[in-house]
């Protein structure tokens, strides 16, 4: 019943804003300056041609009607037609998607990784040395682009060392082990901003929970230290935790875009870059509704299992 | 040791040299912005092939890229293009977002619910994955770049300002000005308002001008903001990387030059921040 009621609550939140992350990736198009015929076609293309991608894409329609169309297609699964390939969207971008996702999903791993403990230790006595060195290394962590860091991290451990495959990516059915290893690199270089971001937070909230009053008494019962760090205070600390896992999501998911262009890993970033020089719109627009589906979906999951985690929250 | 712990530490504490190191790399970075033609040894666009893929040497204190042009001119000139393309995406939304979140915040009711709402629905689409978008409808250069950056930055700036007004309008003295008669943008918000809004607010611009700059060199790396040959952070390092295995370290400078700046902004953020807020006396 709790477990009802808290998705319900929160899809009454999710599915608006959902419908109006749709209007927002379909007036992108509005964008275009001028023709979005002419864009296509080229400045040469005849009347006939000009009339017959009009009437292709719709464009002679009012925009209302255009994005009901696009709308109700999306919610079939259908995101149009590649311009360029003439492709089913959904075809390539689905072809491209896993690549991403298991991407993202190895960068927040070493964020986590990283990020936790760091928190933790820097936590331990605020003002510290190891303090200082942790916050100063957290802030130094988010001003370096993922992307320098992606070439440096080539630069030393693939063409100095070779330690580790280089940019140019593996395809999974071929040889999963090897693109599992080529993924190591863009994931170190996408996670350590992200590290840097939750090392922070987990700081500051931590800091809290310790100085609490129930911490104080788990002390006075003589719990060992380690304990009421990482099983108590670090629990009350989940809440701040998952929030920022969440942001995380949306930041590791922009930061793919440039990564795998320093990887040359065919995942949706690598696509939105290479439809944006083909001017293929409708990929760009797919490309950049997906990113915010898959943001609101993590949000979604998240403040769902916060509110499962912590009865404090009706 | 535990006793420590009870000490409120909201902001991570900092020795003054990493302060003023910072306030250095920021001086040093503004004189490169005004004087880069003065700074710079050669032009920054001259090729010479007889000399490319150079080391350093006293002519060339960087060496040279393939085609033979100076790094170390391509770099002053570029951070110059650099900052004042991510001052250009603050700039765009400071005057989109203030005068929004400034309304939103002291005007309230369904104003503001639905432009949270809209401002919400704009967040969740990762920033640079929008501003990507909005550059590749409007045609890629670095104008509609940095004015896409603008529009993805605005949301941080109006969600800030609302905040800071709602706290504000609260207060006693706009209680007080108001049962006085003050009422309107001219007597209420400019001279009673916005003043107590605008301090956090500055705090957070060097912050966001760190997201700018690396939005700057992510989108000029991918090709869709500065368009070469006009040197940039992103543009010299997404034409470094081309050479990599010919010359790996030529990735090195530019890119320092990117992550030393926005940790210099970073850092002088959370000092202003911490110098302006009042609890510190």
């Amino acid at each position: 019943m709790r477990i009802a009621s808290a998705v319900a609550s929160r899809l009454v939140w999710t599915v608006p804003t959902l419908l109006l992350a749709t209007l927002v990736a379909f007036l992108l198009q509005q964008l275009i300056p001028g023709d979005q015929a002419v864009a296509l076609a080229g400045e040469y293309a005849t009347d006939e041609k000009l009339a017959a991608i009009r009437a292709d894409l719709g464009l002679d329609q009012p925009v209302l009607t255009r994005y009901l169309d696009w709308i109700g297609g999306v919610v079939t699964g259908d995101l149009g037609t590649s311009y360029r390939t003439g492709q089913p969207v959904t075809e390539i971008v689905l072809d491209r998607l896993p690549v991403t996702l298991v991407l993202t999903l190895f960068a927040l791993l070493v964020a986590i990784v990283i990020g936790i403990p760091s928190g933790v230790a820097a936590a331990q006595r605020p003002g510290s040395w190891v303090d200082r060195l942790f916050t100063t290394a957290a802030t130094a962590g988010i001003a370096i682009p993922n992307f320098w860091l992606g070439m440096m991290l080539i630069a030393v451990f693939a063409l100095q060392l070779g330690w580790l495959p280089g940019p140019g990516g593996v395809d999974f059915a071929d040889d999963p082990g090897n693109a599992l290893r080529a993924l190591v690199l863009p994931a170190i270089a996408l996670g350590m901003v992200g590290s840097a971001e939750i090392c922070r937070q987990v700081r500051s909230a931590m800091i809290e929970s310790l100085g609490s009053d129930y911490v104080r008494t788990l002390r006075a019962t003589g719990l060992s230290r380690w304990s009421i760090v990482w099983r108590h205070a670090l629990k009350n600390s989940s809440l701040p935790l998952a929030t920022i896992l969440g942001i995380q999501v949306s930041h590791l998911v922009g930061g793919a875009v440039v990564v795998e262009a320093v990887f040359g890993l065919s995942g949706i970033g690598s696509l939105v870059v290479e439809a944006t020089n083909q001017r293929d719109y409708v990929v760009i627009q797919a490309v950049v509704l997906l990113a915010a589906v898959i943001v609101l979906v993590t949000n979604l999951v998240v403040d769902i299992s916060y509110r499962l985690l912590d009865p404090r929250i009706s | 040791m535990w006793t420590t712990l009870s000490k409120p530490a909201r902001t991570a504490p900092r020795t003054s040299a990493v302060i003023w190191l910072s306030y250095g790399i920021l001086a040093v970075v503004a004189v490169v912005v005004v004087l880069a033609d003065v700074l710079a040894p050669h032009a920054p666009n001259h090729q010479d092939l007889t000399s490319v893929l150079l080391g350093p040497s006293t002519e060339h204190p960087l060496g040279t890229d393939d085609l033979g042009r100076d790094v170390l001119s391509r770099l002053l000139h570029g951070t110059r293009v650099s900052i004042l393309a991510a001052l250009l995406a603050v700039g765009i939304a400071l005057v989109v977002g203030f005068p929004l979140g400034v309304l939103a915040g002291y005007v309230g009711g369904w104003p503001d619910a639905i432009l949270m709402r809209l401002l919400d629905t704009v967040m969740a689409f990762p920033a640079l994955v929008l501003a990507i978008g909005i550059t590749a409808m409007l045609g890629p250069d670095i104008t509609t770049a940095m004015v896409a950056v603008g529009v993805v930055l605005t949301p941080v700036v109006v969600r800030l300002t609302r905040a800071q007004t709602m706290a504000v309008a609260g207060q006693t003295y706009i209680e007080a000005a108001s049962s006085f008669g003050a009422r309107g943008v001219r007597r209420m918000i400019l001279p009673h308002v916005v003043p107590n809004v605008v301090q956090p607010i500055v705090a957070q611009l060097a912050v966001l001008m760190g997201f700018a700059l690396i939005a700057e060199a992510s989108l000029s790396f991918l090709q869709l903001g500065v368009q070469p040959p006009t040197a940039s952070w992103g543009t010299i390092l997404a034409r470094s990387y081309t050479f990599l295995e010919r010359a790996p370290m030529s990735i090195f400078v530019p890119g320092a030059a990117i992550a030393l700046t926005v940790f210099a902004l970073n850092i002088v953020g959370e000092e202003v921040q911490r110098l302006l807020d009042p609890r510190r006396r």
